[in-house]
């Protein structure tokens, strides 16, 4: 990593084309180990890459038509499920990245959306919870990856047993602290959170939230360095900012914390030579950190970047042509 | 994780310092990496007794550890690498006792020359096994209070306590205790840092 | 050529898991170059790989994986039917998962062949703890492991063995949050386990002072204790009443312990409306709960 080590002392500003650049120039390295090593989770790391040049306003540096032909290819023609690249298992997490993506470059058209609701309602459990994938892990993640992906196809009613995908997530609330985690009983975590509270965002249920408890519990993921952590004594990192701000911000929380200092601390995250965003200053970037910098500083309002939805993680423009209204609690 | 990975006493001569006795426990290693692990650990203990003044204690950070190094007048020195959890004034308490007790059985005569096989002291592993548990220490603290946490001086990594012009990836270069498998190791690491 | 050294080094690597049924370590060792010696290493029951083939083996490995996954989709129950290729392809499996855990596609081609018996579950279980001893936190490999358990009946499995797998992963890796969710699966199946666990995991604490999930686990395990109506027979409750005493509440000397601290504890409560194992439990669980708090406060003064 290339940041430099003096993060106080200069106010640092968003190196904008340089991470366009390494956006745009992501997918070309074919043959870099990173790549190989990345190619599970291809069909995330696409998506990551369209929604942040997306934010940015430079979607069309991208080439529409080839990703939509990858897209296309990555269909499981049995299950209906994507897979994160050709040649892997569909899965339920690249499930969503696939539709997200179509639904970015607006082409659900393009593909059989029919199977996909039946891979997704396919994996729902008598207790509400939902399968990854057919082998039977069970995790709060792929409650909000089914209930996201239905909702962008526009199909969430009618399908799932929706009542019950809440009562599920609503096991995995933890007393102590308002938060939510993998499993029933499971520890807290900001990632899961997100997941959660999103899910109970797009089925309007945010009421069963305990706000107060669950917003100081995040409020408490900043450190001094002003940046967020996903649970308590863990170090700070890019992608916290995302989970734990987009949280906020649907619970109408976003002022509870300090933006000025989070965004200084996304801002020294940045690789000042090659673009992108790492996890932490002086870190390598990747592009999963670019999407949750770019995704942060867009949620506190910086300037040059298009609005982003905070349950969907996917431009607020592309949300309003679908006519999607996630609920939000207001400001208090 | 609360834990102590070496113990070493030194004594500090004119350009350079003696490695008197030493002992660690690696096992939470990985098995391959404890070889060149030990090396770095005597490595960064003997660098920091080198450029610490008689009569001073430093705690230095570096990657997941602490280095809590004591200089007495008398130029003995005893070195603790924990990690950060560990407590420094425990630390500090210990190595001080460490050393009392290395005066006691070991004539002053011997520091200077002496290789580590001569050095009749054998106590440091059970000393290392012992004060895993911090909490052992408790006697020891209320023993000698009069530690001044407020003169252990604090320090962010090695490089901080080399002298100008110095730095750490030359001398681990220059170096004649690191093997060439440490060094390609330390380059190694260094790079997917 | 650069296929044939991979060829090479995936059957070398293979010999080591024939020959040493004990393997107890994973580990890429940092060396850049190749030095025209085996980059296979085995010393007492530990493998290690040198950093430099890894990513030519990888990538070699990974794409007969996959290649053979493409050409295969359609017969591939036929093809799994054949010992030979699934030898062959577990070959690959092992190196490619060693190196890259996290490809859940790489663990589901080993499900499919455990279903057709092509490997055996007791060596899975082997491999995916050896998995663990080189990336504490894959969940691909504690999802992998209870999967695994799914085919056996509950009291033919060794908990204390898996108890001990989960408490190394999370020695290992501070808040390993899957190992510790691994840890409530187990306990939620082998609750015989609740006595052990509290005193193991206090343990566990006092060296892993700041590692939060080990906290709440234990918060788990209280309520566990509870739900359960676990408690122990003749528990003097001395934590308790220390923790009573230091706010300034004693209890009645003219009634027994039990009593005296009910009343402190839940003074308008209609006790006959609960079971008297019941409130064992509950003083029990408070008695644990106040010892923990003790325990934080003794941390705290030793730590800082
Ligand atoms: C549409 C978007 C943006 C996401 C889709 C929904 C998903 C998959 C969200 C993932 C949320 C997330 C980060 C979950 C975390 C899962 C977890 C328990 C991780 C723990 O692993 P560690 O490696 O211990 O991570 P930390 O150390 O950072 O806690």
């Amino acid at each position: 990593g290339a940041s430099s080590e003096n993060e106080n002392e200069t106010t640092k500003k968003l190196e904008f084309w340089k991470h366009v650049e390494y956006i745009e120039n992501h997918g070309k390295q074919e043959d870099d180990y990173e790549y190989c090593m990345t190619e599970f989770l291809r069909m995330s790391g696409i998506y990551w890459g369209v929604t942040a040049l997306d934010i940015m306003g430079q979607l069309d540096r991208l080439d529409r038509k080839s990703i939509i032909e990858f897209v296309k290819r990555c269909q499981c023609p049995n299950s209906g499920g994507f897979s994160p690249c050709e040649g892997h298992d569909p899965h339920m997490l690249y499930t969503l990245s696939a539709v997200q993506i179509l639904c970015t470059y607006d082409a659900l058209d393009e593909i059989d959306c029919e199977a996909v609701v039946r891979y997704v309602v396919g994996l729902q459990q008598p207790d509400g919870s939902f399968f990854g994938d057919k082998w039977g892990e069970v995790d709060t993640r792929f409650s909000f990856c089914a209930v996201a992906t239905l909702t962008l196809l526009q199909r969430l009613e009618g399908s799932i047993d929706v009542e019950k995908a809440v009562k599920f997530v609503m096991s995995c609330c933890n007393q102590t602290d308002g938060g939510f985690g993998s499993k029933p009983g499971a520890e807290s975590h900001a990632g899961l959170i997100y997941c959660c509270v999103g899910l109970l965002s797009l089925t309007q249920r945010l009421h069963l939230l305990d706000v107060d408890k669950l917003g100081w519990w995040l409020c408490e993921r900043q450190l001094p360095t002003g940046g967020l952590n996903g649970r308590p004594e863990k170090l700070p990192d890019v992608c916290y900012s995302w989970w734990v701000l987009s949280s906020l911000t649907i619970m109408g929380r976003l002022h509870w914390i300090s933006s000025e200092k989070l965004q200084q601390f996304i801002l020294s995250c940045q690789d000042l030579e090659t673009g992108g965003f790492s996890d932490r200053t002086g870190n390598m970037p990747d592009i999963f950190h670019t999407l949750f910098g770019i995704g942060g500083l867009s949620l506190l309002g910086h300037s040059n970047l298009k609005l982003i939805n905070p349950t969907l993680c996917m431009p607020q423009y592309i949300i309003d042509r679908l006519g999607i209204k996630p609920q939000r609690l207001t400001l208090a | 994780m609360v834990r102590v990975f070496s113990l070493s006493v030194f004594y500090k001569g004119a350009t350079e310092a003696r490695l008197l006795k030493t002992t660690s426990d690696l096992q939470s290693f990985p098995f391959f990496q404890r070889g060149t692990v030990n090396e770095f650990m005597t490595f960064a203990s003997r660098t920091i007794v080198e450029r610490t003044q008689p009569a001073l204690r430093q705690s230095v950070k570096q990657d997941a550890y602490m280095c809590h190094v004591y200089v007495r007048a008398d130029n003995l020195a005893g070195v603790l690498i924990a990690d950060h959890e560990y407590p420094q004034r425990v630390a500090h308490t210990l190595i001080t006792k460490i050393l009392d007790d290395f005066t006691a059985k070991v004539a002053a005569g011997l520091w200077p020359n002496a290789s580590e096989s001569q050095i009749p002291f054998d106590a440091l592993p059970a000393f290392l096994q012992r004060y895993q548990d911090p909490k052992e220490a408790d006697p020891l603290l209320k023993m000698q209070s009069d530690l001044d946490e407020t003169k252990i001086i604090l320090k962010n990594t090695i490089e901080a306590v080399l002298k100008r012009g110095e730095n750490l990836e030359d001398m681990v270069n220059k170096s004649e205790q690191l093997s060439m498998q440490s060094k390609a190791f330390y380059k190694t690491a260094k790079k997917t840092n | 050529e650069k296929k044939v050294l991979c060829e090479k080094i995936i059957r070398d690597i293979n010999a080591v898991f024939l020959k040493d049924a004990d393997l107890n370590s994973f580990e890429i060792i940092p060396k850049e170059t190749n030095c025209n010696k085996s980059p296979v290493v085995h010393v007492e029951h530990n493998l290690g790989l040198e950093s430099w083939c890894a990513r030519h083996v990888y990538d070699h490995a990974h794409r007969t994986l996959i290649s053979h996954r493409r050409q295969t989709t359609q017969q591939q129950l036929r093809t799994l039917q054949q010992q030979q290729q699934s030898d062959a392809l577990a070959k690959y499996l092992n190196v490619a998962l060693l190196i890259n855990p996290d490809v859940t596609t790489f663990w589901h081609i080993r499900r499919q062949l455990v279903q057709k018996n092509r490997l055996s579950i007791n060596k899975e279980l082997q491999f995916s703890a050896l998995v663990l001893s080189m990336k504490p936190k894959s969940n691909e490999a504690f999802a992998y492991r209870r999967w695994l358990y799914s085919f056996q009946s509950a009291d033919a499995i060794d908990w204390p063995h898996e108890i001990s797998i989960c408490e190394r992963a999370a020695d290992r890796c501070a808040s390993n949050y899957h190992a510790w969710s691994h840890r409530q699966w187990v306990l939620q199946n082998a609750p015989c386990l609740l006595q052990s666990e509290l005193m193991r995991t206090e343990k566990f604490i006092r060296k892993h002072i700041s590692d939060y999930s080990s906290y709440h686990y234990r918060q788990v395990l209280l309520s566990r204790a509870y739900e359960l109506g676990y408690h122990v027979a003749d528990e003097q409750l001395s934590s308790l009443r220390d923790l009573l005493a230091e706010y300034q509440l004693a209890a009645d000397p003219n009634v027994d312990v039990d009593e005296a601290l009910l009343q402190l504890l839940l003074p308008n409560h209609d006790r006959s409306s609960v079971s008297a194992p019941r409130l064992r439990s509950f003083l029990y669980c408070c008695n644990v709960a106040a010892s923990d708090v003790r325990l934080c406060v003794e941390q705290r003064a030793l730590y800082g």
